[in-house]
């Protein structure tokens, strides 16, 4: 099955491979922690968000969903 | 109350056991703000190079800023100082929670406790009334049940700072504790031995009143508008904590392992923020006035370590306790941390003084019979834990021998100094100075010791940004040009935080120098320039940095172990790289107008009006 896959990405997210692409359609059902390699990221640097919600990388996404990519912020 | 300032400190002497208000004067509101400032000038003023740091002359002074108890974002905090018995020279720590915000509500900026209590006592203070309490039953006992004793004895609006068996026994690591299971913890600096030593066993505070800004209506507005961009640039922070950058951390190079003497580890990710989201996390808390939300709520159910209930464990805890050890057992580290949180002990040191004690066992620097039937392997979780119960209760020769801090158990071991991985008698915090060279000189030249907060400066080598000093985009971390410049003014910004109380993590966040003037204008009245701002942050630290020349600090206690200057971590983020401390100390001493020696100038003090200070100095 197809999925389309949308994101919302923080400003300080940023492929090291280029501009990170809006929308997405892939072969699903896939992971968070897949997408986030798809994208060119970094799972360390990188944390993705659903309905406000942390998703860990191993969650199953299998739906029509709009993601948040947003930075990890390291250190206290 | 209105303005920032409630105008009065409460003087506690305990050796008499009277209380007294005295006024807090404009100047001194103004030329030091109040937080890490006011009470460094109370400090200063008070005690000095002869002042015993476990004596009766020692004082403990808590302060709020003028933002603690407004709607000023994360400013629900508050500084504790006192001459450090772990360093022997200026100690202060930073706290959030919600102590800091109920004592401002009982009209009080800050409390300053001199003398030594022939008992245990608490001090109870709500609003004016105020009374010291026999504590003969809370003693002995830890900073979770202290807490949840005086809150069923004085309401759910009490707040409670406290210390515990570790405090008690006056033991050089140890922590004032806050909130009670939330563990918002003053870790640094060995403060909970000095309330230890005047039998002070907690502060409880109520709040009689909320605390407002002069112009309530500005600083809504204000915080309408940019409230929405902190919650989002600081999402990462709410939803995996401090916790979340542990496996990137690794990555960089920046994480501490095998006791800062190597770099890569396979098992970081086990014990990260997000290993933690996946299974013992309940919840998230927030301080008093925080849109962050970077409190972690964890429990463990089942196994050799459950019944754990509170604070998660942080990223400097997971980076001591577990990374610095190997550890890669996230439950045995919480566990390990829940005990440093009850006895009221600083995770930081601790997990040092565990790593210190593995390396010596891996040496053979320590006996079989020093050893006493431990098993130090690295990655021992169970030991590690062990270790960390025998130094909470100050059990065993290497219980009591780590619990002097990591300098101070080298010394008197009088093996193994190597290991002790300090700067002036203060362990390093859970990053390390070779993946960020201005980490190296901020190590060297904060006036706690060793500490990444004072300056924070690998945050702007990472994403922080400040504008209007010229940091418009994130630093070079291996750069070593501008490191001096930098570490000038990040630890002036850094002072105005802790001295206005705002979380450093509000950089992260996006905010900027101008909010903050534009919340003192809203919250005091008092409009400040640029300029003035920041010379006020350079007096404040240059008045540290008195302090400790006063007790014979110099520029030979500048410096860093040796591993840290020599020793290359060779992983994927760091690779070869090794601060040049000294380079960047000569373009430090030029921006901050210090001699060769590392004492400020007569011209300098005079230009930030400390001229009181330079006239005392030495020629």
């Amino acid at each position: 099955m197809t999925l389309t896959l949308s994101f919302r990405i923080h400003p300080l997210v940023t492929s090291r491979s280029g501009e990170i692409p809006r929308r997405l359609a892939i072969e699903g059902p896939t992971t968070a922690g897949k997408i986030i390699k798809d994208l060119g990221l970094d799972e360390t640097e990188v944390l993705a968000v659903l309905k406000g919600n942390y998703l860990p990388m191993e969650s199953v996404i299998d739906g029509e969903v709009e993601i948040g990519l947003y930075p990890v912020l390291a250190g206290g | 109350m209105k303005g920032g300032y409630a105008g009065r400190l409460l003087h506690v002497d305990l050796t008499e056991e009277k209380t007294e208000a005295r006024e807090l004067p404009t100047r001194l509101q103004e030329d030091y703000l109040g937080g890490s400032g006011l009470g460094t000038r109370l400090l200063y003023d008070m005690t000095g190079p002869e002042t015993d740091p476990l004596g009766p002359e020692n004082v403990l002074i808590f302060v709020t800023g003028p933002f603690t108890g407004t709607k000023v974002p994360t400013s629900g905090r508050h500084q504790i100082l006192a001459k450090s018995p772990l360093t022997g020279i200026f100690g202060e720590g930073d706290a959030g929670g919600r102590w800091g915000a109920a004592l401002k509500g009982a009209k009080w900026d800050g409390i300053v406790v001199t003398g030594a209590a022939s008992r245990p006592l608490y001090l109870l203070v709500e609003g004016d009334a105020v009374r010291l309490v026999a504590a003969d039953d809370l003693w002995g006992r830890d900073t979770f049940e202290t807490e949840s004793v005086l809150v069923k004895r004085h309401g759910t609006t009490c707040r409670v700072a406290a210390i515990g068996p570790a405090g008690e026994r006056k033991t050089p690591l140890a922590a004032i504790v806050h909130d009670g299971a939330d563990a918002r913890v003053a870790g640094r600096c060995g403060l909970g031995a000095v309330m230890g030593s005047k039998k002070l066993k907690a502060l409880a505070v109520i709040a009689t009143e909320d605390v407002l800004p002069l112009d309530e209506r500005g600083l809504r507005s204000h915080l309408r508008e940019r409230l929405p961009l902190f919650v989002e640039n600081a999402k990462g922070l709410h939803l995996l904590g401090t916790a979340g950058g542990v496996a990137g951390a690794e990555k960089l190079g920046d994480l501490p392992l095998k006791n800062w003497s190597r770099g890569g580890w396979d098992r970081a990710a086990a014990i990260s923020g997000q290993e933690m989201a996946a299974t013992i996390l309940t919840g998230r808390f927030y301080c008093a006035s925080c849109p962050i939300g970077c409190g972690r709520t964890v429990a463990i159910e089942e196994g050799p370590y459950r019944g754990v209930v509170g604070a998660g464990p942080e990223y400097e805890t997971l980076g001591m306790l577990g990374a610095s050890c190997l550890v890669s057992d996230l439950e045995a580290v919480t566990y390990a941390a829940d005990i440093c949180n009850r006895c009221g002990m600083d995770t930081i040191e601790t997990g040092n003084a565990v790593a210190m004690a593995m390396e010596w066992a891996e040496k053979g620097i320590l006996s079989p019979a020093e050893l006493e039937g431990l098993d130090l392997r690295w990655g021992n979780a169970g030991a590690m834990v062990e270790l960390v119960r025998r130094i909470s209760r100050g059990e065993t020769f290497l219980g009591r021998l780590l619990g002097q801090g990591v300098a101070a158990a080298a010394r008197s071991l009088g093996r193994g100094l190597e290991a002790a991985i300090h700067c002036k008698g203060l362990s390093f915090p859970a990053h390390d100075p070779r993946c960020f060279n201005s980490l190296a000189l901020g190590y060297a030249t904060s006036n706690r010791g060793a500490c990444h907060l004072q300056g924070g400066t690998y945050m702007f080598e990472k994403t922080a940004l400040l504008p209007e000093l010229g940091y418009d985009r994130p630093q070079d971390r291996h750069g070593v040009a501008g490191k001096g410049r930098l570490n000038f003014d990040a630890q002036n910004v850094m002072a105005l935080f802790d001295s206005l109380k705002l979380c450093k993590f509000l950089l992260y966040a996006g905010a900027t120098l101008t909010d903050i003037r534009r919340w003192l204008a809203f919250v005091t009245g008092r409009e400040i320039s640029l300029e003035e701002l920041m010379r006020t942050g350079e007096r404040l630290f240059n008045l540290k940095r008195l302090y400790n020349v006063r007790c014979g600090i110099s520029r030979d206690d500048d410096v860093l172990p040796d591993r840290i200057v020599s020793l290359p971590r060779r992983d994927e983020g760091t690779g070869e790289n090794l601060p040049p401390l000294t380079t960047m100390l000569e373009e430090y001493y030029a921006c901050r107008g210090w001699d060769a020696r590392g004492v400020p100038t007569r011209e300098r003090l005079l230009s930030l009006g400390l001229a009181d200070e330079a006239a005392s100095l030495r020629p």
